[in-house]
């Protein structure tokens, strides 16, 4: 089949009709313009931006000199970058599935129709809205590592002895995690809500009359008519967990013994405590790497595709 | 029915893009050079000032310098931390209208910016070209901004006199980088600890003597341990009581000439084996070993004390003083003289104004800084936030409640500044606090720790002067 020739003609009347389209759509653009001027501003300049100066020597005011591959292969050879991943990792795995396990339980649990139950929502959802910082400062103190530390007088009932959550290195990041996951938690039941609530009623009468139990209706029901919001859970759950910083940030300052020093935590220190912005960058640019192959292969395995919907 | 519009698109497209060019040509004219003012002394008066001096008491007359009057006209922003609940209404509206009487047409507008990230918010404002014209900056930025030349030489902006008002010690060893005087003092931070009198009888320990030497601290911490009290609290994370461990030991972190780190030598053993004594012997609360500075200090540092759980006040600036008197009115307290160990010696740091290498406004700025300086002013700024005065001439209208005086003068004759205290800071601490934890929690020998911390800061160091030479 013979290609398409592009005459002056054609070519003229296709300038044309651009011209007029953009002259009829201009209102349109001029609504998208902030937003996009936003964006390119703050999402994309920034991003370029942090990839340039992942190859320079940078201490933020002073001027910049060219190191090509120097940060890469110092960050690659460096055992605390690697510490910092394994820590990342690790809390990636403890966290997604228990916060979406248990945000869906308490998902399951508010949405019914009972009288005060928008009190048990906003109540599951306050963490979510309330500033970090002081829920940091509520949890160090419930995690205080002697017998009158409130957590401790609780498993005290249970005949265990105290814990020091926050000191042991080996319970310092599954402490940070339980309060992250009691942070966010709330978030998580709204989005479980949302597609609670739009799975037809129909289907739930229909397994009814078939005779299914309450667990096989959710079970064999509801949960396949969640899939689409399951994977929007766990993505989003895990490119949050690789990017944990705040907690770690108040809770125990990376420590004990780097025991809780997370990848975006060692990006912070290394450009804001140590002033190597390049070598920052470049810890930014492998992590941003690590998140987009978890994140591509999550919609890989997990089904995510156009007709998901 | 189209109406006439009053001005065409063409025409409002050329008007449109005529001004903008001429606002852009505009914008890009340089600011006309400052001109720096020369003051000139012209009232002197002899005020006499209680100064102490290394464990003296001196009488001494001191020149009083008053910035001359008027006729200057300008405009600066300066940059401001918060030192009390309310800086606006307590210390920066008063000094503005004392300034607006000398100086009517000088016109400062004093930004608080919270604490949180105040070296990345001077460095982020200084490189992207738009600082404030002057700033509140601790010494511990002096190596940063200095080998970055972020700040400017303020020898010729503040008058001789002014400059000689200040104790030798802070302005030779606290504000020069390559011999430019960057920062100018306005308090100065002493630390100390108050001890509660009633804890100490119930411990076993006579109150009017106070324990001041290591021995009798580690000793008292046993007795008060026994009773269920603690001894003290203790930030891993907090550099400065690191450093003035190591010199109570008799060493220094850096050596004088910056070039070494010396957690290798003896001072650094025994001080980290002090702190190791005090964490696993349960004298502190544990929860001081992790979290940052702040976050540990907020729960463990005061929290105790003042609720009678803690018989020593952790290391503190004198606001401890108005701390106690405000959450624990009926606590009766000694006030203590820094620890013994080989040495008796606490560290100062000082809060300073400085001026930004691109500031638009530096005559202003430096006007504002010299005011602000006054003793009078100096002395005012010190009372308002409980921090003591740094020129001997201010002392005279330092009116601080007399504890926190009386906490200011018994540390001062111990009190040292040096490169520890200035240098590589935020490097020490960030490298340091993950090994002390290590030796801390038994997971590494205090030997092992110090190395493994002595070898990642040396690395640090060698590279930042490696850059200086280039």
């Amino acid at each position: 089949m013979a290609g398409r020739v592009e005459t002056p003609a054609s070519a003229i009347v296709r300038s044309r009709s651009r011209w007029r389209s953009l002259r009829t759509c201009w209102t349109w653009y001029l609504f998208v313009a902030p937003s996009l001027i936003l964006f390119l501003v703050f999402t994309l300049f920034i991003w370029a931006f942090m990839i340039y100066l992942s190859f320079q020597d940078w201490s933020l005011i002073g001027p910049r000199a060219f190191v090509g591959l120097g940060n890469y292969r110092e960050l690659l050879a460096n055992e605390h970058f690697w510490s910092a991943f394994r820590v990342t990792l690790v809390y990636t795995l403890i966290f997604v599935g228990p916060v979406a396990a248990i945000s869906l339980l308490v998902a399951a649990l508010v949405n019914q129709r009972l009288p005060l139950i928008g009190v048990f929502r906003s109540a599951y959802f306050l963490p979510v809205v309330t500033s970090i910082s002081v829920i940091a400062l509520v949890w160090r103190f419930i995690l205080i590592p002697r017998a009158e530390g409130p957590l401790n007088y609780l498993i005290g009932w249970l005949g265990l002895p105290p814990q020091e959550w926050l000191i042991d290195t080996s319970l310092a990041l599954p402490s940070v995690t339980g309060m992250q996951i009691w942070a966010t938690a709330g978030y998580y039941m709204i989005l479980w809500l949302a597609g609670l609530q739009s799975v037809p009623e129909e289907l739930h009468e229909a397994a009814r009359i078939d005779g299914a139990g309450r667990w096989a209706v959710f079970w064999r029901v509801t949960l396949p008519m969640l899939r689409p919001t399951t994977i929007f859970v766990v993505i989003i759950a895990t490119i949050g967990a690789l990017q944990m910083f705040g907690a770690v940030f108040l809770l125990t300052g990376g420590g004990p013994v780097r025991a809780t020093t997370t990848v975006v935590y060692y990006v912070w220190q290394s450009a804001f405590m140590t002033y190597r912005m390049g070598f920052g960058a470049a810890a930014s640019i492998v992590l941003f790497v690590v998140i987009l192959i978890v994140a591509l292969l999550q919609r890989r395995f997990l089904g995510w595709t156009e007709d998901i919907y | 029915m189209r109406q006439r519009s009053l001005c065409s698109r063409r025409r409002f497209l050329a008007i449109g893009v005529s001004t903008a060019g001429a606002a852009a040509l505009a914008a890009c004219q340089p600011p006309p050079a400052p001109t720096v003012p020369a003051p000139t002394p012209q009232v002197v008066e002899k005020v006499v000032t209680q100064v102490v001096e290394r464990e003296k008491v001196v009488e001494k007359p001191v020149v009083v310098t008053a910035t001359p009057p008027p006729a200057f006209k300008g405009a600066a922003t300066v940059w401001t931390f918060p030192q009390t609940q309310d800086d606006v209404a307590s210390i920066w509206t008063p000094l503005a209208e004392r300034m607006k009487k000398r100086y009517p047409e000088l016109d400062v507008k004093t930004e608080v910016l919270p604490w949180a990230g105040r070296r990345e918010k001077m460095m982020a404002a200084f490189a992207s070209g738009e600082p404030p014209d002057a700033a509140y900056v601790n010494t511990d930025t002096l190596s940063l901004f200095g080998s970055n030349d972020v700040l400017q030489d303020l020898t010729p902006l503040v008058p001789k006199e002014v400059w000689d008002d200040y104790p030798e010690g802070v302005v030779k060893t606290g504000l020069s980088w390559k011999g430019k005087r960057l920062m100018i003092p306005t308090l100065v931070i002493i630390t100390g600890r108050l001890a509660n009198q009633e804890l100490l009888s119930a411990a076993g320990w006579d109150p009017e003597k106070p324990p001041t030497t290591w021995p009798d601290v580690l000793k008292l911490g046993a007795q008060a341990k026994e009773k269920g009290y603690f001894l003290t609290s203790w930030t891993l994370s907090d550099w400065g009581s690191w450093v003035r461990t190591v010199w109570q030991a008799g060493g220094t972190v850096y050596s004088d000439d910056l070039t070494k780190v010396q957690l290798d030598q003896s001072a650094a053993e025994e001080a980290l084996n002090f702190m190791v004594e005090l964490f696993q012997k349960g004298y502190v609360p544990r929860e001081g070993a992790v979290g940052s500075e702040q976050e540990a200090a907020a729960v463990t540092a005061v929290d105790y004390f003042v609720t009678d759980k803690q018989v020593l006040s952790a290391d503190s600036n004198p606001n401890v003083v108005d701390t106690v008197h405000a959450q624990a009115p009926k606590m009766k307290y000694t006030i203590l003289p820094p620890l013994k160990g080989k040495e008796q010696v606490t560290g100062a740091s000082a809060g300073c104004w400085g001026i930004f290498n691109k500031s638009k406004n530096p005559a202003a700025a430096a006007r504002w800084i010299n005011f602000v300086v006054e003793p009078e002013n100096q002395g005012f700024y010190c009372s308002a936030g409980g921090f003591a005065p740094p020129r001997q001439s201010a002392n005279t209208y330092w009116t601080a409640q007399p504890d926190l005086k009386k906490f200011v003068t018994l540390q001062l004759p111990f009190t040292r500044i040096n490169q520890d205290m200035n240098y590589f800071w935020q490097e020490g601490k960030t490298t340091s606090t993950p090994y002390f934890q290590a030796a801390v929690l038994g997971k590494s020998s205090v030997k092992q720790a110090l190395a493994d911390a002595k070898r990642d800061l040396q690395k640090q160091v060698d590279a930042f002067w490696a850059k200086q030479k280039q």
